[in-house]
C-alpha cells in the first residue's frame, strides 16, 4: 500500500484530494488544522482503515514534527507528500488606500515556510520509498513574470516565496531521486466552513458564484498529475488543472 | 531645478556608494541608515534613520523630509539583512524565525518605505522608484540550494514591485531593479547603480511596446537583464 500525507485536508481541495487517493486505494494521512470541522470525521467513517487524521498546523514546527512522528509510528514510510495548506491573508492594498503591512508575514509563514517545515519534517520518512514524490499546490498568483494585479498582495508574495523555496529544494533533492509536482489549481470555488453549525457550505460570495472550477474537479486533475510518472522529471514546472504550463 | 533623492538603506557600503554618486550628480540627498547600521555620515547628505520593521518609523522619516522639501523625485531602496549567505539546505534545520525576520526586513521593509514616501513622490517630477536587490531572488536563474533566508525573503519583493509597477506606471511612475555584484568589494557593490537609476530609458509614445519603460525589468551591474 502506498502512503500519502496531505496538509490542509479539512475541506475544499485538500479534502477532495484525500478522497481521490482513498478511491485509488492509497493509505491517506490527512493533516487536520480545523479541529472542529467534522468533514474528515465523516470521511473516516467510510474509510476507517485507510484514512488517518493527523493534527497538523504547518505554521508551527513542533506541530509538523509531531505529525511526522505519528505517521512514522503508524506507517513508517511516506511515498508522497502534498503541501496543500494555504493562508490567504486578509489584506491586499486597495486602490487609493494605504496598505497595512503588519500581517503580511502570516500567509508567508503558512504557504512558503509551511512547505519547508513539511519537507524538512517528513523527508526522513521518504528515503526508503521508491516513489519519493513531493507535491505542492501553488498558484499563478505567485508567478512574477505574468503578474497582472495592480495592488500589492500578501497572498501573491507568499506564493512567489513558495515557488522560490521549491526551486532551492528541487536543485538539491531532484538529483537525489526525489520528484516534484508544482500545481496551479485554477480559479477554484471554495466554501468557507470552519466549524459544526456553520451553514451548509455555500460556494457563493455575496450571492455570486465565484471561481471557475469545483474543488473536486481540480482535485481529480491534481491527483492524476501527482501520481503519473513523467520521463522529464529533471524540470520544475508549474502546471495548472487544465495541463497548461506557467512560467515563474 | 535641484532633484531630490531619498536613499533608504544608506548605511551599508553599497548604500553609502549610492549616496556619494548621487551627490556627485548634484542631487539633494537624504541618506537614511537602517536601524542597526552605523549612522550615515556622508558629507553633504541629510541623515535620517528608518526601522525596516516599522511603518511608523518610515512615516516619521517621510515627515522629516517633508519639513525640508515639498517633493521627492526618486526613492532608492537598499535593504539587505542577508549579506552573508546561509549555508543550510532543506536537509538541515531551517531557522524559520530568522526567515520571517528576513522577509519583514528585505521585502516588507522597502514596501513600508514606498508607502511612506509615495505622497512626496507623487508630487515630485521624477516619480521613480529604484530597488537594489540580488539575482539570487530570480527563480528563473538560480541554481542554488542553500541560503533559504536570502532567496526566499527577496523573491517576493519582485512580485510586489511588479504589482506596484502595474498600478503606478499609468500615473507616470518609472521603476528600476538593480542586482548588485555579490563578488564586488564593499565599496564597489553599488557601482553603476546610480548611472542605471538616473538615466532615462527609451520612452517613445507611439505604442505600448515601443518603450523600455513600459515593462519592469531587473538588471545586474553589467546592465544584463535577469529573468524573474
Amino acid at each position: 500500500m502506498k502512503n500519502v500525507v496531505i496538509s490542509g485536508a479539512d475541506r475544499n481541495i485538500g479534502l477532495e484530494l484525500a478522497k481521490q487517493f482513498l478511491n485509488r486505494g492509497w493509505r491517506v494521512f490527512a493533516g487536520r488544522f480545523l479541529m472542529e470541522l467534522p468533514l474528515l470525521d465523516e470521511l473516516k467513517e467510510k474509510y476507517p482503515e485507510a484514512l488517518s487524521i493527523v493534527p497538523m498546523d504547518v505554521s508551527k514546527e513542533e506541530s509538523v514534527l509531531a505529525a511526522a512522528e505519528q505517521v512514522a509510528k503508524e506507517a513508517g514510510r511516506v511515498d508522497m507528500l502534498i503541501h496543500n495548506a494555504a493562508g490567504f491573508g486578509d489584506h491586499s492594498g486597495q486602490k487609493g488606500e494605504r496598505t497595512d503591512y503588519s500581517t503580511f508575514a502570516v500567509p508567508y509563514n503558512i504557504n512558503a515556510l509551511g512547505a519547508m517545515r513539511l519537507v524538512n519534517g517528513f523527508l526522513p520518512l521518504m528515503k526508503d520509498s521508491d516513489i519519493k514524490r513531493l507535491c505542492f499546490v501553488s498558484s499563478e498568483a505567485g508567478v512574477v513574470s505574468v503578474a497582472h494585479r495592480t495592488e500589492v498582495s500578501s497572498y501573491c508574495m507568499s506564493k512567489t516565496a513558495l515557488n522560490m523555496a521549491l526551486r532551492l529544494m528541487f536543485n538539491q533533492l531532484q538529483p537525489m531521486g526525489y520528484t516534484f509536482r508544482l500545481y496551479h489549481p485554477g480559479w477554484v470555488r471554495s466554501a468557507r466552513v470552519e466549524k459544526p453549525g456553520d451553514p451548509v457550505p455555500t460556494f457563493e460570495v455575496d450571492g455570486k458564484l465565484m471561481g471557475k472550477f469545483w474543488p473536486w474537479e481540480t482535485a481529480a486533475s491534481a491527483a492524476e498529475q501527482f501520481i503519473e510518472d513523467r520521463d522529464w522529471e529533471d524540470r520544475l514546472v508549474l502546471i495548472d488543472n487544465e495541463g497548461a504550463a506557467w512560467p515563474f | 531645478m535641484e532633484k531630490t533623492v531619498v536613499i533608504a538603506g544608506a548605511g551599508d557600503p553599497a548604500g553609502a556608494r549610492l549616496a556619494k554618486d548621487f551627490l556627485k550628480k548634484g542631487y539633494k540627498v537624504f541618506a537614511a541608515c537602517l536601524t542597526g547600521q552605523k549612522p550615515c555620515q556622508i558629507e553633504g547628505a541629510q541623515p535620517l534613520e528608518i526601522d525596516p520593521l516599522s511603518q511608523d518609523s518610515a512615516d516619521r522619516a517621510a515627515a522629516a523630509v517633508r519639513e525640508q522639501c515639498r517633493t521627492v523625485d526618486m526613492l532608492v531602496l537598499n535593504y539587505d539583512c542577508c549579506p552573508v549567505r546561509d549555508a543550510k539546505s532543506i536537509l538541515d534545520h531551517p531557522d524559520y524565525d530568522g526567515m520571517i525576520h528576513a522577509y519583514e526586513y528585505n521585502s516588507i521593509g522597502p514596501l513600508r518605505a514606498i508607502e511612506a514616501f509615495l505622497p512626496l513622490l507623487k508630487e515630485g517630477e521624477g516619480k521613480r522608484i529604484c530597488a537594489v536587490t540580488s539575482s539570487a531572488a530570480s527563480n528563473n536563474c538560480t541554481r542554488d540550494f542553500t541560503d533559504f533566508p536570502g532567496h526566499v525573503s527577496k523573491a517576493p519583493l519582485n512580485m510586489a514591485m511588479n504589482q506596484l509597477f502595474n498600478g503606478l506606471r499609468p500615473e507616470g511612475f518609472t521603476f528600476r531593479m538593480y542586482c548588485k555584484d555579490p563578488e564586488a568589494a564593499p565599496d564597489r557593490a553599488g557601482e553603476f547603480a546610480v548611472e542605471y537609476f538616473t538615466r532615462n530609458r527609451s520612452n517613445e509614445p507611439e505604442s505600448y511596446k515601443h518603450s523600455d519603460e513600459n515593462r519592469l525589468v531587473m538588471r545586474d551591474w553589467m546592465g544584463i537583464e535577469i529573468p524573474w
